[in-house]
């Protein structure tokens, strides 16, 4: 599976063990995730349903449709993605304008998010994976863009001032065009809207631009620009939704999908009610099966289910980097990172927003809330990064 | 590196602070869980679960013969689940519609649902329930358990198991309508006034339990509770000692009296002179039926009606209290054979210091001894042995028998007023009005049960009208002795020549034993305002028992204001109780013969129960001192 390319060879190899755990981890995840999202939409499913496998077997469809998109990325060779990195980037450009046609877009409580093409799917769950896609790739594309001053001193680089000076325009245009392809994604998807998946692809690409020593006038130029951003978007939206959504966090009495979260968590106690026992999700609590599972599985397991939880996703934080670590392509090193941000991020952002500790924002919990495509969409991600780790560099005979 | 490459030299400045955001998110659910959950676990479950309350069914009111007064009996609700009857939540309502209205025309053209209302309205209503979102709907009730079979089966089959509720209620009911109403309690809205159904409420009604049941969002409950909550316990069932058939015949037998002489009121009451159990009671008018007296009648008629007079008529005795002083007399040893009324004529002059008093009798029979004075119920001659035994005799009487007390009836009963009554003086003519039943009030059932003492060879008795109440046995047994035997037997001798004498029935006098009485009433002058005894308002009474020696049945009736030319309870009352007494002897055999079928036949453990009390009858009291009907026992009582 070597791939040409000008300079580098690369093979693949065995998964490391850090690649090995992390599958592991996402794995159980899923299939503990299916009883617990059977437990969770079973009432719903019965009530609007008269069936209560209802939720459950189609997220049975999602979770083998997930694992066969784990197997075909796991086996794909992930610098593929990174050369069609543009092509993706323009084809969820496309997609998100699209939501916005009469003919494809799908309104849904107001807001224009999903693209109705057989199946019902979000653009920005694409823009979650070609944007931080496309970043790696200008910077592995365009290296001057990282020459540091440090490096600019070695002298069998030639005369660092003239090489510096004759990078400096193009590195300032191509760091504007990727803060500006940053900015038309996260506005694009804000206007939606969809505030919160703007705000996280925005934030999952701007931590990919800091690790890679982005430096400081840009980031204070970024979060600058946001200002006068936000009031422009703001006119898209009335802004008393997103007063709400602050209210969920600081008074959750306020808000009854927060309120009955946190009655569904505070009365798991240590170890729970039982899988199954749970009462926020005879109806009290909305989107208990999906953006809100977290209440129902806190209730149902209690704390240990709970350290469990977040001991897993910390577990798939941790293997994960080490995953992208140890990649020695850098852009797929950058990827990688971005993958394990994608998934352990939203995780933690659902799980802050069930328990009130953070505004609403309605986000699903990886792997194990209701939702085929999403469901494939992160265990394609997987697959993905266990390609990543089997990128490993060929050994030159000497 | 590769001079292509670049750092991740910061990698760690995010996935660390992450890491960190993850401990912090598990802190906050130790907040959360641990330290506040006891909180949000209590307000969860008050927003989660609701309290049904559970009725514990009312017990039954069951005659000693296993004749059920009333009972309640189950009917259930009928709902329906509007948004769900014509599919899921998910289908649009256009198209639940009319698949709700098809199953609400089955269910109506199918099942024995009762409808609430008019069927078309209730169609319409349930359609916009159904736009409304409202799972609930209240359709009609299931009458019998037949039809909630039924219904359920036809739920199954039609595939709606789940769209209709069911449940469980119950009503009062009075299988025989109003037979012994006074005493079971009337019906309707004057529930409250009387009757067994109100003074054994306690009893009756068990206790109401409560069941847990977990809501869902829409508040609907879907199961019952993991705490469960209090059991109902249903009622107590109440078995009385009226004798269905007995009171039947006396209902009979007072009304034709009522409507024969016109009279404004009659009552009667038929006990078992051994244990002071009541068989039959009741006064006409009665209660009727609440058509009858909807805006018909006030309130104190309703109150009065309601409830027989023998427990609630307080009146002077009159003639009947003849035989207690002759009981009194011959405890005392008095001579017989005096001649108590040696003067001729009916009226006699008493002289009382200065006060001179004038008593009349109905009648002259010539010189009278005492017993002649009560058998020819001589005013006069019972005034004299008034004068013999004295105050203290009399007072001794009233307390023998305890006249004027309150008997310990279940149900409210009057007291009375004697002289000796705190509030009451003894006047040198009290002794002379005593004598022959004035100047004092008593029940009727403060009679019956001095007369019982009488007939059942000279126990106390408490007259009493509830046999059981639940498993607790409440009958009573006979008290202690206040007559000796041969008082008794001598009394008894006298009390069947008063039937005798002037006898003009066709009945069978040999069992037969009694004294009337008559009285005239106390009213007010409408144009003075004065308070005295009216010259044309009389109250006829008689008391019977039977067989003399040894009695099953002591009757009494009271004839209030009896119109026409007889008025004296001789007339009035006598030819109806010496009937109904000679009727309850000849029938008496069939009677309990009945009762022990109906009670093999009923297979109820709680009918069973409420029967054996006729089954065993015979051992109301205890075995040494209650006389059996077999001859053995007979001799031994007679000694």
């Amino acid at each position: 599976m070597n791939t040409a390319t000008t300079d580098l060879r690369w093979v693949t190899g065995a998964p490391t063990q850090a690649a090995r755990l992390f599958v592991a981890a996402v794995l159980v995840l899923v299939g503990v995730g299916l009883v617990l999202l059977f437990s969770a939409s079973s009432f719903r499913g019965s009530v609007l349903e008269n069936d209560p496998l209802h939720f459950m077997v189609r997220q049975g469809q999602g979770v083998v449709l997930g694992l066969l998109a784990l197997t075909v990325f796991a086996n794909v060779n992930p610098r593929r993605w990174l050369s069609c990195s543009p092509f993706f980037l323009v084809l969820a450009l496309v997609l998100l304008i699209a939501v916005f046609l009469p003919g494809f877009g799908v309104k849904v409580n107001g807001a224009r998010r999903w693209l109705s093409l057989g199946i019902r799917f979000q653009p920005s769950e694409l823009a979650k994976i070609a944007l931080p896609l496309f970043i790696a790739w200008t910077l592995y594309r365009f290296p001057f863009l990282h020459v540091s001053a440090k490096e600019i001193a070695k002298p069998e680089l030639g005369p660092w001032r003239a090489r510096w000076r004759s990078a400096r325009g193009p590195r300032f245009l191509l760091r504007m065009g990727q803060l500006f392809v940053i900015a038309l994604f996260g506005g694009l998807i804000a206007i939606e809207p969809d505030w919160g998946t703007a705000a996280f692809v925005m934030g999952v690409s701007m931590a990919l631009l800091i690790v890679t020593r982005l430096p400081w006038p840009y980031i204070v130029f970024g979060l600058l620009s946001l200002v006068p951003m936000g009031f422009v978007l703001l006119q898209f939206r009335n802004k008393d939704e997103l007063i709400q959504r602050f209210n969920g966090f600081l008074e959750p009495e306020s808000v009854y999908q927060v309120w009955q979260s946190l009655l569904g968590i505070g009365s798991g106690g240590w170890f729970g009610k039982g899988v199954g026992n749970g009462s926020a999700k005879t109806l009290f609590l909305p989107e208990e099966y999906n953006d809100f599972i977290f209440a129902v599985i806190a209730e149902e397991t209690g704390f240990f289910g709970v350290c469990v939880l977040i001991a897993l996703f910390s577990v798939l934080l941790q293997s994960g980097w080490r995953v992208a670590r140890s990649c020695p392509h850098p852009a797929l090193r950058l990827f990688g990172l971005a993958i394990v941000l994608n998934l352990v991020l939203q995780a933690a952002i659902n799980i802050a927003v069930a328990t009130a500790s953070a505004p609403t924002k309605g986000i699903g919990l990886p792997f194990i809330s209701y939702g085929s495509t999403s469901l494939s969409i992160a265990m394609a991600q997987v697959g993905i990064l266990f390609a990543i780790s089997r990128v490993q560099p060929e050994e030159v005979p000497q | 590196m590769s001079k292509r490459g670049f750092r991740l030299s910061y990698g760690a400045s995010v996935t660390i602070p992450l890491q960190l955001i993850l401990v912090l998110l598990l802190m906050r659910c130790f907040q959360l869980q641990v330290l506040e959950g006891a909180r949000y676990s209590r307000q969860q479950t008050a927003s989660t679960t609701a309290s049904d309350r559970l009725e514990g069914s009312r017990g039954r009111i069951v005659t000693r013969d296993g004749v059920v007064l009333a009972q309640d009996v189950p009917y259930w609700k009928v709902a329906i689940d509007p948004t769900t009857a014509g599919g899921r939540l998910r289908d649009p309502i256009a198209k639940r519609e009319p698949r709700l209205r098809q199953l609400l025309r089955r269910a109506f053209a199918e099942t024995k649902l009762v409808p609430r209302a008019n069927e078309a309205l209730l169609e319409r209503q349930a359609i916009r329930r159904l736009r409304d979102g409202k799972y609930f709907y209240f359709l009609g009730t299931i009458e019998s358990i037949e039809d909630y079979d039924d219904f359920v089966a036809w739920k199954a089959a039609s595939g709606s198991r789940r769209v209709f509720t069911l449940e469980e209620r119950s009503r009062r009911e009075y299988p025989r309508g109003d037979l012994a109403s006074q005493i079971v309690g009337p019906r309707g809205s004057f529930q409250e006034y009387w009757g067994i159904e109100t003074w054994l409420n306690r009893s009756l009604h068990g206790r109401d339990g409560l069941r847990r049941v977990d809501i869902d969002g829409r508040r609907k409950p879907y199961h019952t509770a993991a705490s469960a909550g209090v059991e109902a316990r249903p009622g107590d069932d109440v078995v009385i000692t009226i004798d269905s058939r007995i009171q039947r015949l006396l209902e009979t037998r007072v009304q034709s009296v009522y409507e024969k002489f016109k009279a404004r009121a009659v009552s009667a009451v038929i006990v078992d002179p051994h244990t002071g159990s009541i068989l039959a009671i009741v006064s006409a008018p009665g209660f009727g039926t609440e058509d009858e007296w909807t805006g018909q009648l006030t309130d104190e008629q309703l109150r009065r009606r309601s409830a027989p007079q023998i427990t609630q008529l307080a009146y002077e005795p009159g003639s009947t209290i003849k035989g207690l002083i002759l009981c009194e007399a011959i405890t005392r040893g008095v001579d017989r054979d005096m001649i108590v009324k040696p003067e001729e004529g009916r009226s006699h002059v008493f002289k009382l210091g200065r006060q001179r008093r004038v008593i009349t009798d109905v009648s002259y029979k010539g010189p009278l001894t005492v017993d002649e004075s009560v058998i020819y119920s001589s005013n006069i001659g019972m005034a004299k042995l008034g004068q013999w035994l004295g105050r203290e005799g009399l007072a001794s009487c009233l307390r023998r028998f305890e006249l004027g007390q309150r008997t310990g009836f279940e149900l409210p009963e009057e007291g009375g007023v004697t002289p000796l009554a705190k509030n009451r003086k003894w006047r040198p003519g009290t002794t002379l009005s005593v004598a022959f039943g004035y100047e004092l009030l008593v029940t009727p059932l403060q009679m019956v049960k001095a007369y019982c003492a009488i007939a059942n060879g000279g126990y106390r008795v408490q007259p009493h009208v509830v046999a059981a109440v639940g498993d607790s046995d409440r009958r009573h047994r006979a008290g202690e002795r206040i007559l000796r035997p041969d008082v008794v037997r001598e009394v008894k001798k006298v009390l069947r020549k008063v039937v005798e004498v002037g006898l003009k029935e066709e009945v069978d006098t040999i069992n037969l034993a009694g004294k009337t009485g008559t009285a005239k009433k106390i009213t007010r002058d409408p144009v003075t305002g004065k308070a005295g005894y009216d010259g044309s308002k009389y109250r006829g009474s008689f008391i019977g028992f039977a067989p003399v020696d040894n009695p099953r049945f002591l009757m009494m009736m009271i004839v209030d204001e009896p119109q026409g030319e007889k008025y004296y309870g001789g007339a009035v009352a006598r030819p109806a109780v010496l009937r109904t007494l000679t009727d309850l002897l000849d029938t008496d055999q069939g009677f309990f013969q009945a009762a022990v079928e109906r009670s093999v036949r009923g297979s109820q453990s709680r009918s069973d129960e409420a029967t054996e009390s006729s089954k065993s009858r015979s051992s109301d009291a205890p075995p040494e001192r209650r006389p059996d009907r077999g001859d053995g026992r007979e001799r031994e009582r007679v000694r």
